[in-house]
């Protein structure tokens, strides 16, 4: 007799619902299922302890809680429907290496090892969830997370290759017969506005096509009259295709055959009625999700009220990446060479209009710089403006002018920046403020301010004008800071251990349960802020490693990370988890702000999927290591800041 | 159906051979004294047409619970060949079980040494477990003369017992204690409701939850169950 059918469909259901069943084919998930046992166990029931032999089967939670704590009997994870646990004993076919213990009354289902270990060999996706350490309690064995989850190419086909290059209905195609002269036909194309005429035969269909290069080529240079037919300047035959191809088929068809223009025709053959025309130039607008036009036509745009409209393309641009699992440290480059040339657009335009104004510059050159996320080439989403400028020391007498210029300069540019969705600092941290717009000189006693005095403010802006980035203007004067910061840096290492105690106020929550944060202590908190919890220790710890040694031109997080490895190796290891997790939560917190459209720091940890929830929880832990190691560095317990 | 009447009834009906290898099952008394992890429940429920005398069982869903484990291995689902039932619509309004379903079900006959097989000398248990195992034994009943041995339990009664320990059972409502009730009090996902199977494999939640409860009392040995 077979086992019930509906009642292993209901399980094999329930395990689809989570990750890694959901990996796995159906078919095979209901023989899993079939093999299920369930139990219920009450309150307080230890499930296996430590050192307990390893079981036939290990466990899904299906209603209840269940918490995991480790040999030395810490809190380590906290389970609830869909987790598993008792994973690794599974996988290592060695004994417990931590204690299940029931908290609210838990249905159980177990699953037999020997049913689930020959799929784990057979679906490689589902091995590589156990190697990635998602499941619970399983934090320890964490690693190649990146693999799992971020693919560091672009898809290989943009989705817009896949859009349709159709003929709208209502445009009436422009077309001429091949007996008109080339005069007529040119006076028609003008009066139309457009840059090829399609030759048609009397029944419609397409003999030839005339171009603006053809009358370039051809007449202007005296080799046809302008009296002749066009039959005798048109190129023939046309290259013919049917309406609603895919972009990419147009474009393979466009260089298999040399050609930049192509006829729409009724059946796609040049025997039908021709009805309509699409040349490169339209294909390159429909194809301009592509980055490197974006980016082009922020640099060749010439009216300045088109840049919001281009800035608002490239929001769009990472919500497409972002759904194609495009890596995080890509986009975030992406989005900065695009931010970075709206500036420097906006630099331009700016000198540009002063100059018009009253004609006088400075003799001495300035730079704009970026400040903050936009510093650490980390701003996916527009949020407010954080800049600054920095001029070279004026020559005697012109002091209060070239500040004056600048800042005007700088008003300019701000308010540019604001119309594209930069919304303007409300703390006023702008170039177009006094304060902020002064020399190099006056940029370094800035700084030896806050170092020398390191109290809250000083610190506060410690965090935000250290990971300042040159956008525009004399780089050199961007190196000339960086080396008296570094001097800086080696003379008053005390500066460091503030820093360092500012980046641990803030320890990561252990993990979720439901809709819920569950602190270290075991408390609940139904919010959680991904910035201050999570991502903040991570960009402070960052810095403060990286000025400590000496990495001071590096600004963004995971170059840090990155850099540190070879500066540090014997944490090499943890540097790099901490560079991914940065990456997890930049991803998390950006598809949360677009979702919600607000800045994604608040994250709704109910309407997170498992999955997510997991790679977050699984964050967690290096911050919780990173700031252990800065607390021993900087001998912070120690340390009376 | 009582004791007299079958001393006298002239059923010259054939009884099964599996049935007598199913009797002697019962020839062994069970010790009082064995532990309830040790015992093989089968969790049942049955699906049937109308509520009128002449009702049929359309389906049967059943899964087992040993050693306070539900083992979905252990599960039995059928749907009956009934092809002249008499359905009512209202009845097929809760179970969804259609005529033409019916007509393609599994023969009578089969089913029912199908059934007493994978049933053997278990503790049936049902939610009001006198309905079904009546059915079960006109179903039995239809083709030889023959009639349940198996201990029951109505977890029903399980439940107002742990429940409602040393009450005047006339202030309890047994509204209370329906399936429905009781799955909400316990937080028992209610899926596949009203198909044999799924109402079984609810029970069987319900069981292994009310027989942790009864260990906690100290009801945890083949007597205490105090089964009929």
């Amino acid at each position: 007799m077979q086992p019930a059918n509906t009642i292993v469909g209901r399980v094999a259901e329930f395990l689809k619902g989570y990750p890694p069943f959901d990996l796995i084919p159906y078919e095979e998930l209901k023989t899993l299922a079939a093999a299920v046992t369930i139990t219920f166990k009450e309150d307080d029931t230890t499930i296996f302890s430590k050192g307990d032999p390893p079981g036939a089967h290990f466990y899904v939670l299906k209603t209840g809680c269940v918490m995991l704590h480790d040999s030395d009997d810490r809190l380590v994870d906290q389970c609830d429907e869909g987790d598993i646990f008792g994973v690794r004993s599974m996988l290592s076919g060695k004994p417990y290496v931590m204690r299940a213990q029931v908290n609210k009354e838990a249905l159980v289902y177990q699953l037999p090892n020997k049913v689930f270990k020959p799929l784990i060999e057979r679906y490689p996706t589902v091995a590589l969830y156990f190697a990635s350490g998602l499941a619970s309690g399983q934090t320890v064995l964490r690693k190649q997370e990146q693999e799992a989850i971020l693919s560091t190419d672009l898809p290989e086909e943009p989705l817009s290759l896949n859009e349709r290059v159709t003929v709208e209905g209502k445009k009436k195609l422009v077309s001429c017969s091949s007996t008109q002269t080339v005069k007529e036909v040119a006076m028609t194309m003008s009066e139309h506005g457009v840059g090829s005429m399609i030759v048609v035969d009397d029944v419609g269909a397409p003999t030839g096509i005339l171009t603006d290069t053809d009358l370039r080529k051809n007449v202007a240079t005296g080799q046809v009259a302008i009296t002749e037919p066009v039959a005798v300047v048109m190129n023939s035959p046309v290259i013919t295709i049917p309406n609603g191809l895919p972009v990419f088929e147009v474009i393979l068809k466009m260089i298999e055959k040399g050609v930049h223009h192509l006829c729409i025709t009724v059946d796609g053959t040049d025997q039908s009625k021709a009805v309509g025309v699409v040349s490169e130039r339209d294909l390159l607008l429909i194809h301009s999700n592509d980055p490197a036009v974006l980016l082009k036509e922020i640099k060749q745009v010439k009216d300045i009220n088109r840049l919001p409209a281009l800035r608002d393309k490239a929001e769009k641009l990472i919500k497409l990446y972002l759904e194609n699992e495009v890596s995080i440290s890509y986009i975030s480059q992406i989005i900065s060479a695009i931010n970075d040339a709206l500036i420097v657009k906006a630099i331009a335009y700016a000198q540009a209009k002063l100059k018009e104004e009253d004609g006088q510059v400075p003799d001495t050159g300035f730079c704009w710089i970026s400040l903050g996320s936009e510093g650490r080439e980390e701003q996916l989403l527009r949020t407010d403006q954080d800049n600054a400028i920095i001029y070279a020391q004026p020559t005697k007498g012109m002091e209060e002018f070239t500040k004056s210029y600048y800042l005007k300069l700088a008003e300019h540019i701000t308010q540019i920046l604001s119309n594209c969705g930069f919304e303007k600092c409300p703390a006023d941290m702008m170039a177009s403020n006094p304060k902020w717009c002064v020399s190099l000189d006056e940029w370094e006693s800035y700084f030896k301010g806050w170092v020398m005095t390191p109290e809250p403010k000083a610190l506060m802006f410690s965090t935000i004008f250290f990971d300042y980035r040159f956008i525009a203007g004399d780089k050199e004067l961007v190196v000339e800071l960086d080396q008296r910061l570094r001097k800086m840096m080696d003379k008053e290492r005390i500066f460091l251990n503030h820093l360092a105690k500012n980046a641990i106020l803030n320890p990561p929550p252990l993990s979720f349960f439901k809709g819920f944060v569950v602190e270290r202590s075991g408390e609940h908190a139904d919010e959680f802020d991904i910035k201050l919890r999570a991502m903040m220790p991570l960009v402070d710890a960052a810095r403060v490693l990286s000025l400590d040694y000496g990495l001071i031109e590096e600004k963004n997080t995971m170059k840090r990370f990155e850099a540190l490895k070879s500066k540090d190796e014997k944490n090499a290891k943890l540097y790099e988890e901490a560079a991914q997790a940065y990456g997890i939560l930049m991803r998390i917190r950006v598809l949360s702000g677009l979702e919600h459209k607000d800045s994604g720091r608040y994250v709704p940890i109910d309407k997170l999927s498992k999955f997510d929830k997991q790679r977050l929880r699984n964050a967690f832990e290096p911050v919780h290591d990173l700031q252990r190691l800065l607390e021993v560095k900087y001998q912070l317990s120690f340390f009376q800041g | 159906m009582g004791w007299f009447q079958d001393l006298f009834s002239t059923d010259s009906r054939p009884i099964p051979g599996y049935w007598g290898t199913y009797l002697q099952l019962f020839n062994a008394r069970v010790p009082g004294s064995t532990p309830i992890e040790d015992l093989r429940f089968v969790v049942l429920d049955t699906e049937t047409t109308g509520f009128d005398r002449k009702k049929q069982i359309l389906s049967i869903g059943a899964i087992a619970v040993v050693g306070g484990e539900i083992v979905l291995k252990d599960s039995f689902e059928v749907l009956l060949l009934q092809e002249n039932a008499a359905n009512s619509t209202e009845a097929i309004a809760v179970h969804g079980i259609t005529p033409s379903e019916s007509s393609s079900g599994q023969p009578i006959a089969e089913v029912t040494e199908g059934w007493v097989q994978y049933m053997g000398n278990a503790i049936l248990v049902a939610h009001n477990a006198q309905y079904d195992i009546d059915m079960l034994n006109r179903l039995i009943q239809g083709q030889f003369k023959g009639k349940l041995k198996n201990k029951v339990l109505d977890t029903a009664e399980l439940a107002i017992r742990l429940e409602r320990y040393g009450e005047d059972p006339s202030t309890i409502k047994r509204s209370e204690y329906t399936l429905d009730q009781l799955c909400e009090r316990y937080d028992i996902e209610m899926h596949d409701r009203h198909t044999a199977a799924g109402d079984a494999f609810i029970t069987a939640r319900l069981l292994v939850l009310l027989l942790a409860k009864a260990k906690k009392r100290d009801i945890s040995s083949y007597s205490d169950l105090k089964l009929k």
